[in-house]
């Protein structure tokens, strides 16, 4: 049986209505996250198929799920066995990265096997938009990637594992590794379905996984 | 209702007439199929960013380990200046931009973004603070005003700027300019949340009447409230004003902020209201978290147990001079 996916979006700090906008696009209805129960029930069963981590501030976000009890629960979903699906963009990317450039304090998940640096690219005056190609969304137009005050990706501190699924001038924007997605820039401020569409399918083939014939 | 997120991005289309669909495409195409090169300062990066400080709050602050102390309570953006709103009150002198120097120090301070304040009409300063490479500015009837007619041609900057207003065609007059993103007035340094309440039901209400016009009575209204007939009957369509709301003048508590939240607004600014206060590093956390919580009774009462002295706030009409009501400013 097909099943409808639940994809929770944290609703903390940041733009979560675009991504749930972004997720209706992609015919999946979004769940938000703003506190442990959404996550999980009182017997420890996880609510959710997968975790949106919106564009914010990384600080705030990353304050928030400590005060409210619930970085190490994320982190412990997002680690193997249970290796939840996470997308992050921008502050979602830096909440997900392991090491953080000159910032080791910065309270986040942690989990996927990249070295980031926040603000890489200077203020907003330096913010900007192009065009991104790349093999993995090779269909159709570029990637239209919309940078705001976003951070680097500077190291894969495990290249055999972390996938580069697109890049700019060699740096890479776009990376995944096993059941996480982080994206240095904002898929969810565009008409461009993409970037999600790739997220919703690893959920589905995951849940898929998960499930087998119960029907 | 989810908004798609380009939403905001298209507001340009009424506002400079740009061509519709990839915003970047006229500005640089791409030659041979080749990546189009980077473009700054696209109106998309500049509401994208307000987009970004949504369910967040923005502080005020005088120094840098303020602007320290306000990061790690969770502040999303702070604003810097010289004097908090409450003092500006005080001592009555004319306010200008802060000293670029503060401004850098601060900036070097935190990571999150700073902004800064320029005197409405006041192109130079905010020339300055561009060149300063603030992530804002606040074109602000807070500062005294530089000009009593004109506001500052936003569209030839590549900061984004925030803009007050206490109505609709006020506010639909400043995205005009380019304003990227607007604030209710309210009424800074005074500790008291009516006039932003007033400000914000204010533009939400006229909203929701536009939205029962019907469509050929539109042009008249949008004369009515002196803005342009392309912007209202965007705000029509959309059911909301085209770009971010933040609140802003007044608010001194977490009750407060999450009032605010709950009239629609998209985040909050919060002026003297904490530094102002007895424990400012309690009342910021608490404040944070109430515009996170603003649905949730349970734990604003949580958040607001054992905050200290509130600032001392002022009465509306002990108030000598109304700064979001000034003549100074009034033609617009």
């Amino acid at each position: 049986m097909n099943r409808a996916l639940r994809i929770g979006v944290l609703e903390l700090q940041g733009d979560f209505y675009e991504h749930e906008a972004m997720l209706q696009r992609c015919g999946v209805q979004p769940v938000g996250v703003r506190r442990l129960a959404h996550l999980l029930d009182d017997r420890g069963e996880v609510l959710v198929d997968a975790l949106v981590i919106p564009g914010g501030e990384s600080t705030t976000i990353g304050m928030l799920l400590d005060e409210l009890g619930m970085l190490e629960p994320v982190r412990q979903l997002v680690r193997p066995p249970h290796a939840l699906p996470v997308l992050g963009t921008c502050a979602g990317c830096i909440l997900l990265a392991r090491e953080v450039k000159s910032e080791p304090q910065l309270k986040r998940i942690g989990c996927m096997d990249i070295e980031v640096q926040r603000n890489a690219y200077g203020s907003q005056v330096d913010s900007f938009e192009c065009h991104v190609r790349s093999e993995q969304f090779a269909d159709g137009e570029p990637l239209r990637a919309v940078h705001i005050r976003a951070p680097a990706i500077t190291r894969l501190l495990q290249p055999e594992s972390v996938r580069v699924l697109a890049a700019i001038e060699g740096r890479p924007v776009i990376v995944q590794q096993g059941n996480l997605l982080a994206c240095t820039f904002h898929p969810e401020l565009t008409t461009d379905t993409r970037v999600h569409q790739h997220f919703v399918a690893m959920v589905r083939a995951r849940t898929r996984k998960a499930m087998p014939k119960s029907t | 209702m989810n908004l798609p997120g380009h939403t905001f991005a298209e507001t340009e289309r009424v506002v400079n007439g740009a061509a519709e669909g990839d915003g970047i495409a006229a500005a640089s195409a791409s030659v041979n199929g080749a990546p189009a090169a980077p473009v700054v300062g696209t109106y998309a990066v500049k509401v994208g960013l307000a987009q970004m400080l949504k369910g967040g709050v923005i502080m005020d602050v005088v120094t840098p380990e303020q602007a320290q102390l306000a990061e790690s309570a969770g502040a999303c953006a702070v604003m810097a200046l010289e004097r908090i709103p409450a003092d500006i009150r005080a001592q009555g002198q004319v306010a200008r931009m802060s000293d670029p120097g503060l401004i850098r120090r601060i900036k070097a301070a935190v990571t999150i973004p700073v902004m800064a304040k320029a005197r409405i009409g006041h192109f130079v300063e905010a020339q300055i603070l561009e060149a300063v490479g603030v992530d804002y500015i606040d074109e602000s009837e807070v500062l005294t005003p530089a000009d009593d007619l004109h506001h500052i041609d936003k569209h030839r900057f590549k900061v984004p700027f925030v803009c007050g207003c206490r109505d609709l065609g006020e506010a639909l007059r400043r995205i005009g300019e380019g304003a990227a993103m607007i604030r209710t007035k309210g009424e800074a340094g005074t500790g008291n949340v009516v006039e932003a309440v007033r400000h914000a039901r204010q533009v939400m209400g006229e909203v929701r009447r536009l939205r029962t016009l019907d469509d050929d009575e539109v042009y008249t209204y949008a004369k009515q409230i002196g803005a342009s007939v392309a912007l209202v009957q965007r705000t029509k369509q959309l059911g909301r004003l085209p770009v971010v709301q933040f609140a802003a003048g007044g608010v001194a508590t977490p009750a407060d902020a999450a009032m605010m939240m709950q009239l629609g607004m998209d985040g909050v600014f919060v002026g003297s209201g904490i530094f102002k206060s007895a424990d400012p590093a309690k009342r910021a956390r608490a404040i944070v978290k109430a515009v996170t919580h603003y649905q949730d009774p349970a734990v604003l009462a949580e958040v607001s147990e054992d905050l200290g002295e509130a600032m001392v706030g002022i009465e509306m009409d002990k108030l000598v001079q109304k700064w979001a009501a000034d003549d100074r400013h009034a033609a617009q």
